[in-house]
């Protein structure tokens, strides 16, 4: 297990050059240094001495490989710089922001995770029936409303009309959670169709397998058939999906952090979209996609914890 | 630019094309079955027929022309469902605006009301309409025969080949997509083809994937091995034996993705990140609605005409898209 | 008393195709301690048999339409889905072909033995477990084995396991569906002689599916030869052998490669199982039936002679057939026993 690990490690750093070398070409060579010193310099017209400066200062008139390799070794070393927009340290506002994305995404997470398997289930005992139709047909009017509308009208109905969750804001602490709660409800709302209709999916295939037919031979009645074997088995590929989406939650989810105030990852990068800032984003992107692959790792540790044919060499 | 009338040919082209692959399609045994399976579910031909008049809804908005040199450039819809444009909001069949303090009497009939600007709202959705298709069909139109073609090189030659190709989409899907539309249209820039660009590099990886692993599976048959020893040339087995086997699959996968694209183009507008500000798209028209129902007393008409409108072909396009997987390999059901 | 007794029994199937008839009165006994082969191609309508009688027809699709099964003397088919649940894995047992897919993959061995003790309250805990332990060592399996999942096995140690776990509450009855189909020869010949032993231990009475004749001399003390969803004949394993009456039947062992001559061609039976969803109006056999005359297409044969030892579905049993006289049946039946025993083409 310990020599997968280390192996799967090693074979993210590629990716990881690879990524830093996608931001690389978009930040620096599609965007001019000179574009960049001149929105950052605050006088009106910079003269070519003060751009000059600057783009020394910040190290752009060295060749391009040797930028990158700073690029590079920056990245890796989580040293994001500062932002390009209000100057302050980026590494110390993710920090802060950190705390806020983690409790609404783990928030979201459990409470996704029992509704919809919750509802996948009910689905597949009563497959065939009404009560499966419904289920499935309400999955799919769900899954096809635009995210923002959920958060939208969710916000609209539930802060308007329930006074005691505040609508928007944030503090840290155990009264977090009550700013919490309106964004974890929608989000878990907005998830809830595509998720049930995938967990739907694999009990379903499970359910038809023939070890079903031999337990249903043996006399085990339908409930434990259901718990005991359908689910086990269809743990397996709801763990892969669902572990892979913790990642995406942690970085926050943009729309739900701007729209309820909260000062997370999230918001974080909205204001970095909304004001041009480059640094910024590039961090969030390299600190995404080193999320994202700690995420695959941690699914396939799960996917073989789970399914006893698999072994990890 | 192209001169009008040049414009006004691509989307006939393109319908031609539809038309002429579908017919020729049903000529296979695969696909006539596949179709004639689709004729018996009617709920799926509903959905056909909802994304059929979307369709012709943007067809008609991309046909143009001016009335005189100097006159702006006219599309259908312009010209049969353009409405005086007022100063500001006003309700649903009200005969004044709305929201101010001084109300003004209405130039024309208006049934959904106005926006902000004081367009017609009914008008607005309509022009949305192309924007949503241009989203989804010509992107997947750029993105499918390219994810195609390196997914099927990347299963056939194997190797360094394969590993190449691997490493690139792998490093591309490793970029959260969000972040990564972000941070291609931050440097493109808004507007319609920026966004067909970076929406077709992000479900590229995908669609690569999958036709990588189809062809991964295919290459391996019999068939394949039998028109080697035939010595039939690699790039046509790939032609002839492997894409007819991929194309179920793929035209699955797309017509299901189609959706999430135009989807994205609300979100993305949301972040200022979409089409340009004045061009007539639904997300737009969602962004503006934010501030909107904040209002007292509330504007809704335009969130409620262009979420619905959004959400009636997201529908239409999800509900066909199972239907034709189920119509062409009922085995991939549950 | 017969310990089962099945009449008339008839299940369909609702495809896309249209409604097929698997099942299309099918009827035969199985007496206590005695084994019954129930034999025909693949596609005859077999397994869909066994799943009725236990009441496992693949839902929604499928529907047990009319007949009566007797257990002991109840009708099963009066019986609803919950009250058929106590029969099921402790008076009736059945095994499956594929031993692979057939036993869950993330339970251990012991846990699935052990349920289906658990689950018919026959016994737990430290009970149940000695007892899996006993049932594994009947089928000669290690005891080892009980803390593996089934992926961890060999072919036939998953059938052994499937057995073990059928016979775990000792059922009367034990329905074996082509267990060893799936196995190899040598596999396959000790699994056959484990069931006939525990047969003989336990007493139980077996009802064993199989398309392979060869099986069929080995175990079977009754066979039931099946064609396109009914029974065409029905006699005591030796009597069967010696001779065959139903024409399918002849050429069954008319075609075994053992029976082959030198230098002569293998015999076939010419034409195709008719088309399940359109059973034709007079005999199912009748398109590929070398003594066919006029009758045959137009009137369904029923069992004749009834109520004998050795009925066969054919009209050339028919006391009061209107065949016009080629040789009298007799005769018939010698020239049948020469082309069996001869490898003679007609």
């Amino acid at each position: 297990m310990l020599r997968y690990l280390i192996r799967r490690v090693l074979y993210a750093v590629p990716i990881l050059v690879g990524v830093s070398l996608i931001t690389f070409i978009l930040f620096y060579g599609v965007v001019p240094p000179r574009q960049i010193a001149r929105r950052n310099l605050s006088a009106k017209n910079p003269t070519p001495e003060q751009i000059q400066d600057w783009l020394v200062a910040h190290g752009y008139d060295k060749p391009m490989p040797e930028q990158f390799k700073k690029h590079m070794t920056e990245l890796f070393l989580l040293r994001f710089g500062r932002s390009d927009s209000t100057g302050e340290d980026i590494a110390a506002r993710i920090r802060a922001g950190a705390g806020p994305s983690f409790l609404i995404a783990s928030l979201i997470f459990a409470s996704a995770l029992v509704t919809q398997l919750f509802m996948a289930l009910w689905a597949a005992y009563f497959r065939g029936t009404y009560v499966d139709a419904w289920i499935t047909f309400l999955c799919v009017v769900s899954m096809s409303v635009v995210f923002i509308v959920f958060v939208i009208v969710g916000q609209y109905l539930l802060g308007n009309l329930m006074r005691f969750f505040p609508l928007a804001g944030y503090q840290s602490g155990l009264s977090a959670f009550r700013f919490a709660f309106l964004p974890a409800v929608v989000g878990v709302a907005a998830g809830l169709g595509s998720g049930t209709r995938l967990y739907r999916t694999f009990l379903l295939e499970e359910v038809n397998q023939d070890y079903v037919r031999t337990a249903r031979a043996k006399g085990v009645p339908e409930a434990r058939i259901l718990f005991r074997h359908v689910l086990k088995n269809a743990a397996i590929p709801i763990i892969t999906s669902t572990v892979l989406a913790i990642p995406s939650l942690m970085l926050g989810s943009l729309v739900l952090e701007s729209f309820f105030g909260i000062p997370g990852l999230g918001s974080y990068t909205y204001d970095a979209i909304n004001s041009q800032d480059f640094a910024v984003v590039r961090a969030m992107v390299f600190l995404g996609t080193l999320l994202y692959i700690a995420g695959t790792i941690l699914t396939d540790v799960c996917y073989a914890l789970a399914d006893p044919r698999i072994r990890l060499e | 630019m192209l001169s009008g009338w040049l414009l006004n040919i691509i989307p006939l082209a393109i319908v031609a094309a539809l038309v002429t692959a579908v017919r020729r399609a049903s000529r296979k045994p695969l696909w006539a079955e596949a179709i004639r399976r689709l004729k018996g579910n009617r709920v799926a031909l509903i959905a056909l027929a909802v994304i059929g008049l979307y369709g012709t809804v943007a067809f008609c908005d991309s046909i143009a022309w001016r009335d005189d040199r100097n006159a702006p450039l006219l599309s259908l819809v312009d010209r049969v469902f353009g409405r005086p444009q007022e100063s500001t909001y006003s309700a649903p069949l009200a005969i004044r605006t709305f929201g101010e303090p001084m109300p003004r009497p209405l130039l024309g009939k208006h049934w959904l009301g106005t926006d902000g600007t004081g367009q017609d709202v009914v008008y607005m959705t309509l022009k949305g309409c192309r924007t949503a298709m241009i989203i989804g069909g010509f992107t997947l139109l750029i993105a499918t025969p390219l994810a195609l073609f390196f997914g099927m090189l990347a299963g056939y030659h194997g190797k360094t080949v394969d590993d190449a190709i691997q490493y690139t989409y792998t490093v591309l899907d490793s970029i959260p997509n969000i972040l990564l539309l972000v941070a291609l249209l931050m440097v493109l820039g808004r507007g319609l083809p920026q966004l067909c660009v970076a929406l077709g590099i992000t479900s590229w990886v995908s669609l690569c994937r999958l036709a990588r692993g189809e062809t991964l599976k295919h290459r391996g048959r019999e068939y394949v091995r039998a028109a080697r020893a035939l010595g039939v040339s690699h790039s046509r087995i790939m032609m002839r034996h492997i894409l007819p086997n991929l194309l179920p699959v793929v035209v699955i996968a797309t017509t299901l993705s189609f959706s999430g694209l135009v989807l994205s183009e609300a979100i993305l507008s949301y972040l200022q990140l979409g089409v340009a500000a004045g061009t007539g798209s639904w997300g737009n028209m969602i962004d503006a609605s934010r501030l909107e129902l904040a209002r007292q007393p509330v504007i809704w008409w335009n969130l409620a005409a262009a979420s619905t409108a959004l959400f009636v072909l997201v529908l239409a396009f999800n509900v066909f898209g199972d239907a034709l997987r189920d119509a062409i390999d009922p085995r991939l059901r549950s | 008393m017969a310990l089962l007794k099945v009449e008339d029994l008839r299940t369909v199937i609702r495809s896309r195709a249209g409604l097929v008839r698997p099942v299309d009165g099918v009827s035969f006994s199985v007496e206590p301690g005695q084994t019954l082969a129930l034999v025909g191609e693949s596609g005859c309508g077999k397994s869909m048999t066994a799943l009725s009688l236990l009441q496992l027809v693949p839902e929604p699709a499928g529907l047990i339409e009319s007949g009566r099964v007797f257990f002991e003397g109840r009708d099963l088919l009066e019986l609803s889905w919950e009250e058929m649940r106590p029969l099921r894995g402790r008076d009736m047992a059945m095994i499956f072909q594929e031993p692979m897919t057939s036993l869950n993959p993330v339970l251990t061995v012991g846990q699935q033995i052990i349920e289906a003790m658990e689950v018919h309250g026959v016994a737990r805990g430290g009970e149940a477990r000695r007892r899996a332990i006993e049932s594994l060592r009947r089928v000669e399996v290690r005891e080892s084995a009980l803390r593996q999942y089934p992926h961890e096995l060999s072919g036939g140690m998953r059938q052994r396991v499937m057995i073990a776990m059928a016979l775990v509450n000792r059922p009367k009855l034990l329905i074996a569906d082509e267990p060893t189909t799936a196995l190899d020869v040598t596999v396959q010949a000790q699994i056959l002689a484990l069931i006939r032993e525990l047969q003989r231990e336990e007493g139980m009475a077996v009802l064993l599916i199989t398309h392979d004749l060869g099986i069929v001399a080995e175990v079977a003390n009754h066979v039931a030869v099946m064609y396109a969803g009914q029974i065409v004949e029905n006699a005591p394993a030796g009597e069967l052998f010696a001779r065959p009456l139903h024409p399918y039947t002849q050429g069954l062992f008319a075609s075994l490669p053992a029976r082959a001559r030198r230098g002569h061609d293998l015999t076939t039976l010419e034409g195709r199982v008719p088309d399940a969803t359109a059973w034709p109006v007079g005999c199912r056999f009748e398109q590929r039936c070398r003594y066919r005359w006029g009758t045959c297409a137009r009137v369904a044969p029923a069992f004749y002679p009834a109520d004998a030892e050795h009925p066969a579905r054919c009209h050339l049993y028919d006391p009061e057939t209107d065949r016009p006289m080629k040789g009298t049946p007799r005769a018939e039946q010698e020239q049948a026993r020469e082309i069996i025993e001869g490898g003679v083409a007609s």
